[in-house]
């Protein structure tokens, strides 16, 4: 059971790119190869527990809640049901060390997002299968994957 | 020792060239399969066999008869898609992989960048099959550990010098969109595959694989605007086609990219009109991922491969192309979409 004061911390294993124009994210798990779309405030979330700037519901909560200029209690439980799904992909996992920060992050002010959304976390199929051949190709060999 | 002693002389022949800032050589003992490789590296100037100790990529061809293409070690499955096979081999330090197909039989040294290839002479039956995908995916394994990444897609440069991928699985229409850019004035660069690379000071960039461009013979025979190409030669349905110097898009082929301002995915609608559709970033980088040789292999080239991908479609638009039939009667048709695009 989750405390709101518990600190989460990103999996390492996991790339992250912000698609800025889109105001949307992808997110690839390195091992698993999930795929993942994150929406304008999952993104934002990701970020603040990425660079460690927020690591709690309570922190997580306010910055959110800030960024989009809502109330707390707005975006509390849409809050608590994006960490259960962090969680349950094991994206995230309850740390008792210290977080290290990183730099790099950039945040959107209040005014730059567009009107708030729940965050969503939209998990595609895996990037599993595996291209083997490239090039033309042709009838006989239709099940190579790639060919002009 | 007796009077009847032999001497054998085995000919040895070898190719090198620069391939995305990598020098890469071919050996072959068979004139048949050096004449493929310098017909298919056609557009890669030849430089001298490397000299110094500068890292080369070097793949080794054996023509056969009838060569036994059994992988002796207990190498791992790795992956299995039609008669394709690769398995991997890891003891201590050291790993090779096994690329088999139903012809020929490559062992491959990610880590030091070799491969040998045992081509049994059936594949000589199929022979821009041995060549343009078997010899092909070798290389860009071997490019793969060197964080050379491909992504199967075409690449159009427009007049004001933006970059468009059109990219998708075979038979979607990739080529013949490439060639009907090409004939609207645009300037196609590949017909079928880029690299992928991070620069010296860490940013990404791309690169067109230059090869020849493969469109279909019908097409060649109907639209004018390729009237003045011949065929080099067949290839199943398709005619391999000196697409880049017809285009005159060789100068614009040898250079790199730091972005992709649009990605196109073709799909052949049935419809009278064509017409372009948006699409979401996320599905549309996942369908690229799915066009990437390779890309679930190695943790650490699948993140460097990743990034690579997404930092170039960074600012990119994506659009879903459904190709009516007013382009594959006169491509000029394309114009109005090209403006769109623009």
């Amino acid at each position: 059971m989750m405390t709101q004061n518990q600190k989460l911390v990103t999996k390492e294993q996991a790339s992250f790119t912000e698609l800025i124009e889109h105001q949307e994210s992808i997110l690839l798990d390195l091992e698993s190869l999930h795929y993942y779309s994150l929406n304008s405030s999952a993104t934002l979330l990701w970020k603040y527990l990425r660079s460690g700037n927020a690591n709690t519901f309570v922190e997580l909560n306010q910055e959110l809640a800030q960024a989009f200029g809502v109330s707390p209690e707005t975006t509390a439980s849409d809050t608590s049901t994006f960490i259960q799904k962090l969680k349950q992909d094991h994206l995230i996992e309850v740390t008792e060390a210290a977080v290290t920060k990183r730099s790099g992050f950039v945040f959107a002010t209040a005014g730059q997002l567009s009107n708030y959304e729940a965050p969503a976390v939209k998990t595609s199929d895996t990037v599993m299968e595996m291209n083997l051949a490239s090039g033309s190709s042709t009838a006989s060999t239709g099940a190579l994957g790639g060919g002009s | 020792m007796n009077g009847d002693a032999q001497i054998h002389v085995r000919i040895v022949l070898a190719f090198s060239f620069q391939l995305s800032g990598v020098s890469v050589c071919l050996v072959t003992d068979s004139p048949i399969l050096f004449q493929l490789c310098l017909e298919y590296f056609r557009y890669y100037n030849p430089v001298q066999t490397n000299p110094s100790n500068q890292f080369q990529i070097k793949i080794k061809l054996l023509l056969r008869e009838e060569h036994s293409l059994e992988i002796s070690k207990p190498a791992r499955h790795v992956s299995k898609i039609g008669v394709v096979e690769l398995r991997r081999y890891a003891k201590h330090l050291h790993q090779w992989f096994y690329y088999r197909t139903d012809n020929a039989l490559f062992r491959i040294n990610p880590d030091n960048g070799h491969a040998v290839g045992v081509v049994n002479v059936k594949a000589l039956e199929l022979p821009n099959l041995l060549v343009n995908t078997y010899l092909f995916s070798v290389l860009l394994l071997l490019l793969r550990y060197q964080n050379i990444f491909h992504l199967h897609a075409a690449a159009v440069i427009s007049p004001a010098k933006k970059t468009y991928l059109i990219c998708g699985a075979q038979r979607a229409g990739k080529s013949t969109l490439t060639s009907a850019f090409g004939v609207a004035g645009w300037k196609p660069i590949s017909d079928d595959g880029i690299l992928l690379r991070q620069d010296a000071k860490g940013n990404a960039q791309f690169e067109a694989f230059k090869r020849e461009f493969h469109v279909s013979t019908e097409l060649l025979k109907k639209w004018e605007g390729l009237q003045g190409l011949s065929s080099r030669h067949n290839y199943f349905d398709r005619s391999c086609i000196d697409g880049l110097n017809y285009f005159s898009s060789l100068e614009l082929a040898n250079q790199c990219y730091q972005k992709f301002d649009a990605v196109i995915f073709p799909m052949i609608s049935g419809e009278e009109i064509s017409s372009l559709e948006s699409i979401s970033p996320s599905v549309a980088i996942q369908k690229m991922i799915g066009q990437s040789m390779y890309f679930p292999l190695g943790i650490k080239r699948i993140q460097q491969h990743f990034e690579a991908l997404t930092e170039l479609c960074g600012t990119a638009k994506f659009y879903r192309f459904l190709a009516g039939k007013d382009v594959w009667d006169d491509p000029r048709n394309l114009l109005p979409i090209c403006e769109e695009l623009s």
